[in-house]
């Protein structure tokens, strides 16, 4: 040991000390990285869960245009619907104004995808998405 | 013992000269070093290292030194103090290489047996209490030369400490800094360490939250999915509100009525019938960018973007 110059240790260790401060910044970088990528990732998953909750699916859309097609308030008026493979044609024909705008108004507080839509004095017709 | 036998054994005065590039094991002469006969109260060696700067102080001039002791009775200590720097400004000047040397030691606990020697033009000899010193050659009336003597000579267990290297700063600040630094080394390890783990737990938590979410594995997705969702409910809102606003127009003091709505693609066109065309358009600004619009008698037809 006594051979070996201890300024060269010294040496040795302070390039080590600021390897080792490299390495840590680093993977401190890394950390923060990562920690911000988790809380966005925290974020999003809430945010995704509560749009999914939200989101109708294909089934909810048909069981609520099942539901408005069999509602009493419109038995006067001729409902008409198609399906196709990505959205739903809604037919609503009637000369009295009230059903029209009971039924509008029925669409749109539904959380239903309208494509289209077409509003005259006698009829609505709309196309609703499922996919 | 094995290193004594094969090594050459030299003895190195100030004036030694040597042309050899073998191993050596050298023999201090006392011109290197101070020695004195202690009594300090202490059991060990080191305790007794430890006050030998004090006890050395009024002796030596000024300058660096070293200490060594060997124990000749209980509490009696035979005591050195030699210049490191000096020893080895020396053996570079015998021509003998550094890494040449083996073990060094003090002539003093070596020649006991001998009690006054020679050596080139200096003569040696123990005083009465039992110190080994260089006097003039006339002091002696021996002429056994200590060159003769050392091929068959028995080194003691003796060996002293000699640094070789010299340095411009002092050994404890080195040493101190190479403390701290392996302090800090030892904390950057462990910080790395540390944030490894936190890199782990994370992604385990990452996977936990993606499986209990149902999410996609990619965030690319899951962002893709997020922003058609969003995308599907904005276009709702918006049409639900731009539909509010339109038939709130007779709030705007509007008369006459609406005759189609026609949605499509974030396009509405609407057909009046029986309004003022002004009015309707300033309202419809208030809120939309009309696209296009018309006016055939009294129907009016405005296009306009949500």
């Amino acid at each position: 040991m006594n051979r070996i110059n201890p300024l060269y240790i010294l040496a040795l260790l302070f390039v080590l000390l600021f390897y080792s401060f490299s390495l840590v910044n680093t993977k401190e970088k890394e950390f923060l990285g990562k920690n911000t990528e988790y809380n966005n990732l925290v974020v999003k998953a809430k945010e995704y869960k509560s749009l999914k909750t939200n989101n109708i699916n294909k089934n909810r859309v048909i069981s609520i245009i099942n539901s408005i097609t069999t509602d009493s308030r419109f038995k006067k008026a001729k409902i008409r619907s198609n399906k196709s493979k990505n959205s739903i044609n809604l037919n609503i024909q009637t000369s009295d104004f009230k059903i029209l705008n009971k039924f509008i108004n029925r669409i749109l507080n539904e959380k239903l995808s309208i494509l289209k839509l077409e509003i005259k004095a006698d009829k609505i017709n709309l196309e609703i998405g499922i996919s | 013992m094995f290193s004594n036998k094969k090594n050459q054994k030299l003895f190195l005065s100030k004036v030694s000269t040597f042309n050899i590039d073998s191993k050596v094991d050298l023999i201090l002469s006392p011109e290197f070093y101070w020695v004195r006969n202690f009594d300090i109260p202490v059991k060990t060696k080191n305790e007794a290292l430890d006050v030998l700067p004090t006890l050395f102080e009024d002796i030596l001039p000024t300058g660096e030194f070293s200490y060594h002791v060997v124990k000749t009775d209980d509490k009696k200590y035979l005591c050195f103090a030699y210049e490191n720097n000096s020893i080895l400004e020396y053996i570079k000047k015998s021509n003998l290489n550094l890494s040449q040397i083996c073990n060094i030691y003090f002539a003093q606990t070596e020649f006991k047996d001998i009690n006054s020697f020679i050596s080139k033009e200096d003569a040696f000899t123990y005083s009465p209490e039992d110190i080994l010193i260089k006097v003039p050659k006339f002091y002696v009336t021996t002429t056994l030369d200590i060159q003769d003597k050392l091929k068959e000579h028995k080194l003691s267990s003796n060996k002293i400490n000699i640094k070789f290297y010299s340095s411009v700063i002092s050994s404890k600040y080195i040493y101190s800094f190479i403390s701290i630094f392996a302090i800090l080394i030892t904390l950057n390890i462990f910080k790395y360490a540390i944030y490894d783990k936190n890199i782990s737990i994370l992604e385990v938590k990452s996977a936990q939250i993606k499986k209990s979410y149902k999410m996609p594995s990619s965030m690319l997705e899951t962002n893709s999915i997020v922003s058609k969702m969003k995308s599907k409910v904005k276009n709702a809102t918006a049409l639900r509100d731009s539909l509010s606003y339109i038939f709130d127009y007779k709030k705007g003091s509007i008369k006459g009525k609406i005759n189609k709505i026609n949605f499509s693609a974030n396009n509405i066109k609407l057909e009046l019938y029986d309004v003022n065309y002004n009015q309707v358009k300033r309202y419809l600004e208030k809120r939309f960018k009309i696209v296009n619009n018309t006016k055939n008698k009294n129907i009016v037809r405005f296009e306009i973007k949500i």
